[in-house]
Formats: C-alpha cells, sequence, structure tokens
C-alpha cells in the first residue's frame, strides 16, 4: 500500500485531503475484505440498487466505523454553486 | 427567536439552511456561459436592506441551528470591502444567540487583494473561486467585457488565500474542450496545491441558451472525463477532493433517499439586491421565462418569508416543480440517488418544472453515479487497472 493509501490519518483538514474516495480505497484494500468476499461478478446490467447494496457491504467489510448515518448536507444533493 | 422546534412548524418540513443573497447582479468579467441576463447592472444591496433580511430570516420558525449565507452575485468582491464590514457585523448583531451564521462567497477572484484576504480569515469565511483550469481552458470562456483573459488575476486569489490560510475549494465549469483533458485539468489542480474542486457543467439556464456539453456524442465524451478523473483521484486521494465523486459516494453511502434541497421549499431562500425573494432554485432570483412574470415571490418589505407560500406567483410554480418530483420518483431509476433533479434546469432545458430528464440531470447525476459505481466496482473485483498518471506525483 502506497503512502496515498495510508488509512490512519484522522478525518477532517489538515495538510492531507482525506476523502470518502480515500476511504473507500483503504476499505476496499483491507485483507478481511480480500479474505472474506469472492470477486463480484460483472455489472453489466444489474439492478442499480443490487450493485448499491453490494458496493456498500463491500465497503463496510472494509470499513465498520464508517458512520451509517451521514450529516445533511451528503444525503441532500445541494446547489451548485457555492 | 426560532431556532429550532416548539414554533408550530412541521419537524418534516425542510429546514431553511442556505441564504444566497446578491449584493449586486453587476459583475466585473463577461463569461461565455453566464445565466445572468442583468449582470450588467451595477445595482448595489444596502445595508437597509439587508436590515430588512435579517429581520425576516431570523424571525423564522424554519431557521436551524446553522444557517449558510451564500454571498453570490454577480461578482460580489465588486462592492467594497468596507461594506462587508458593516453587513457582517449588522448579521452578527441581529442574529438569533444560537443560531451560527457560516459565510461563504464565490467569486471570480480578480478583486481579491491581502485586504481581503484578511478579511476572509477573519470572519472565517469559505472562499469559493471559479477558475476552469489552466489558462488556455480558463480564458476560453472566462474574458473581460473587452475580451481578454483573466486566468492569470484568478491564479493570484489561490495565492493570496494560500498565504493568508484562507479555505477556499475551485469551481470548474467543464466545457467540450475540457473534457479531453483530465490529466491537464488534474495535474493544474495538483500543482497549484488546490484541494478541493467541484465540477459545474456548462448549463442551458436564463440567458444562456446553449451548452457545448449538448451536442452528439458529448455524454459518452463527459463520461470518458468523469471516469479518468475518477482513476486519477484514487490514485492519490490525499491530494485532491472532488466534490461530485464525494457527493456520489456519500449518496450511495447513505441509508436514506436523497432529497434535493432545490425541490425543498424555502430549504434555499434567495434575495436580490433590491430585496425580492425566491426560493428554489437560486438562479430563479432575476430570471425571465416566458411562462412566467418572474421568480420572485415577494419582497422583503412587505413579506413575511410564511407570506410567500400565498404569493399568486408560488403555488402554480412549485405545484409544477412537485409534479416534476414525482414523475422523476415514478420514471427514473436514479432517483433514490438524485432527489429529482434541479428545477431550473427543467424549466430553462424543457420549458417546464414537471419535466424530469435532462441534460444537467444525466450529466451531473447519472453518469456520475454511474462511474463513480463502476470505479468502485473494477477495484472490487480484482487488482487495480494501471494506467499510469504521468503527470506530478
Amino acid at each position: 500500500m502506497s503512502n496515498e493509501r495510508d488509512c490512519r490519518l484522522p478525518l477532517g483538514q489538515g495538510a492531507a485531503v482525506v476523502s470518502l474516495v480515500a476511504v473507500v480505497a483503504c476499505a476496499l484494500a483491507s485483507d478481511a475484505v480480500a479474505s472474506r468476499l469472492p470477486a463480484e461478478p460483472s455489472a453489466g446490467e444489474r439492478d442499480l440498487s443490487a450493485r448499491v447494496a453490494a458496493i456498500v457491504e463491500r465497503i463496510r467489510l472494509g470499513e465498520p466505523a464508517l458512520q451509517r448515518d451521514l450529516p445533511p448536507e451528503v444525503k441532500i444533493a445541494q446547489w451548485r454553486n457555492r | 427567536m426560532a431556532v429550532l422546534t416548539g414554533t408550530g412548524v412541521d419537524p418534516a418540513e425542510p429546514r431553511l439552511r442556505l441564504l444566497v443573497l446578491q449584493p449586486t447582479p453587476f459583475c466585473n468579467i463577461d463569461c461565455s456561459y453566464c445565466y445572468l441576463s442583468d449582470r450588467k447592472s451595477t445595482a448595489t444591496m444596502s445595508l437597509e436592506t439587508l436590515d430588512l433580511i435579517c429581520r425576516r430570516v431570523f424571525e423564522s420558525p424554519r431557521l436551524d441551528r446553522q444557517l449558510e449565507v451564500a454571498w453570490h452575485g454577480g461578482e460580489p468582491l465588486v462592492v467594497p470591502l468596507a461594506w462587508y464590514e458593516d453587513a457582517l457585523e449588522l448579521m452578527a448583531k441581529q442574529r438569533p444567540a444560537a443560531l451560527q451564521l457560516k459565510h461563504c462567497f464565490q467569486t471570480n477572484g480578480l478583486l481579491v487583494n491581502e485586504d481581503w484576504a484578511r478579511f476572509f480569515a477573519r470572519t472565517e469565511a469559505r472562499v469559493g473561486l471559479s477558475i476552469d483550469g489552466p489558462a488556455e481552458l480558463h480564458d476560453a470562456s472566462r474574458r473581460t467585457r473587452d475580451g481578454r483573459g483573466t486566468h492569470e488575476r484568478a491564479m493570484r486569489a489561490v495565492r493570496l488565500l494560500q498565504d493568508q490560510g484562507v479555505g477556499f475549494h475551485v469551481i470548474t465549469v467543464l466545457t467540450e474542450r475540457a473534457l479531453d483533458q483530465p490529466e491537464r485539468l488534474f495535474d493544474f489542480y495538483v500543482q497549484n496545491e488546490i484541494r478541493e474542486v467541484g465540477f459545474n457543467v456548462e448549463e442551458i439556464e436564463g440567458v444562456n441558451t446553449k451548452s457545448s456539453l449538448a451536442g452528439r456524442n458529448v455524454e459518452t465524451k463527459f463520461r470518458q472525463f468523469i471516469k479518468r478523473f475518477f482513476e486519477l483521484v484514487w490514485t492519490a486521494p490525499k491530494r485532491i477532493k472532488v466534490r461530485e465523486l464525494e457527493s456520489a459516494i456519500a449518496h450511495i453511502l447513505s441509508d436514506e433517499p436523497v432529497r434535493d434541497e432545490q425541490n425543498l421549499p424555502f430549504a434555499i431562500v434567495s434575495v436580490g439586491y433590491d430585496g425580492m425573494i425566491s426560493t428554489f432554485s437560486p438562479e430563479l432570483l432575476g430570471a425571465r421565462h416566458p411562462r412566467f412574470d418572474g421568480f420572485a415571490f415577494g419582497h422583503l418589505a412587505t413579506h413575511r418569508l410564511s407570506d410567500l407560500e400565498h404569493a399568486a406567483l408560488y403555488r402554480p410554480i412549485s405545484s409544477e416543480i412537485l409534479r416534476g418530483v414525482e414523475a422523476c420518483q415514478r420514471d427514473c431509476r436514479y432517483f433514490r440517488w438524485c432527489g429529482g433533479g434541479a428545477p431550473a434546469n427543467k424549466l430553462f432545458e424543457t420549458g417546464r418544472f414537471d419535466a424530469t430528464e435532462t441534460m444537467h440531470c444525466r450529466l451531473t447525476r447519472q453518469v456520475m453515479l454511474d462511474e463513480v459505481m463502476a470505479g468502485i466496482e473494477a477495484r472490487m473485483r480484482g487488482p487495480e487497472p494501471r494506467r499510469a498518471y504521468a503527470g506530478t506525483s
């Protein structure tokens, strides 16, 4: 794992940006995930909800501490000009 | 004072989250894709009008504990800094004790100097800078009225804000020509230590009736751009945070269906320099459309926020917006992760608020979700794709 994937940094502002992309990258890099879940078949035309559910399951398995109750500002599609 | 509950407002009703204030419609530049019709008007908001705004907003039972105040023009920085010193002091004095105000300024950056940067730092205001990437891309659209590019001055603002430790993000409007250059854009942000980026699309809205993204096959190019940008961010996730990628992941992870604040009456309240009030999409304020007399539902001198629901113009518009959201819910498989799209884009692309799919929603919601999901799924299946990024590392 490269330094870019160091999962130990706390969430928050700092010299490095900690983003949800980084959190997901860490979650998928977890050994626990790799050993406990089989590789997913190609997404193809699978139902969108089923695909989302599979992604969420995989991420939460690798990052169990990830909050389920996200703050309101991420549950709402926000106006983009600010 | 009406901060939170106990005021007779249904808890299920949306709270007022964002107050968009237009200190002036005037803009000191003339971007090719601007949607504002009145950007040559030099009218400005008076402190008396701001005082009225405070009274009307701060008495509203829809207030929550925090209110974001977005100063959005025109170009807000053409109004003198001294006015904002007084304005923020006035708002701080008038606000209910339990209400936290968070100010943000969306600016083209041309007028940012040391004084402005210190003001932003002192007031902990958040700044959004409009920069479309490297000079060639930026100056193609973001020019002065006499045709000169504005990139150099916008980048000076980046340095000034960085020197003062002011938190800022960059909003980049994607036009067709940007879609061939994801690496170049990524490189630009990384080299300039721009940590947070939001991608807007060139929208068909207001007086901007055409978009380079509306052409044939452009959606495919847009998809490839997002796919590649996700790859680039994935390889360096601590260097840059892209609002659209973050939102898509947040929406995927959310246990609840996404709602769009632009479809929730009074979740956003927009007030013009003259005290005219609107809600839903902020772009509606001051916009014109053949089907409507305008989108201002009242004036602060004569209307409380709660009065606006009874305005003659409000009911047909809010009903049509609601029908549009219901149609999206019925017909669109992305609704759970979208919330029904942006009313202003529906109106200006299709002529109606009760429309469903738009170019705007295909690009900013559907393609975004598709490509973020596909990117994550690809990495769930096994070793990551090795498409090396040759730029700054």
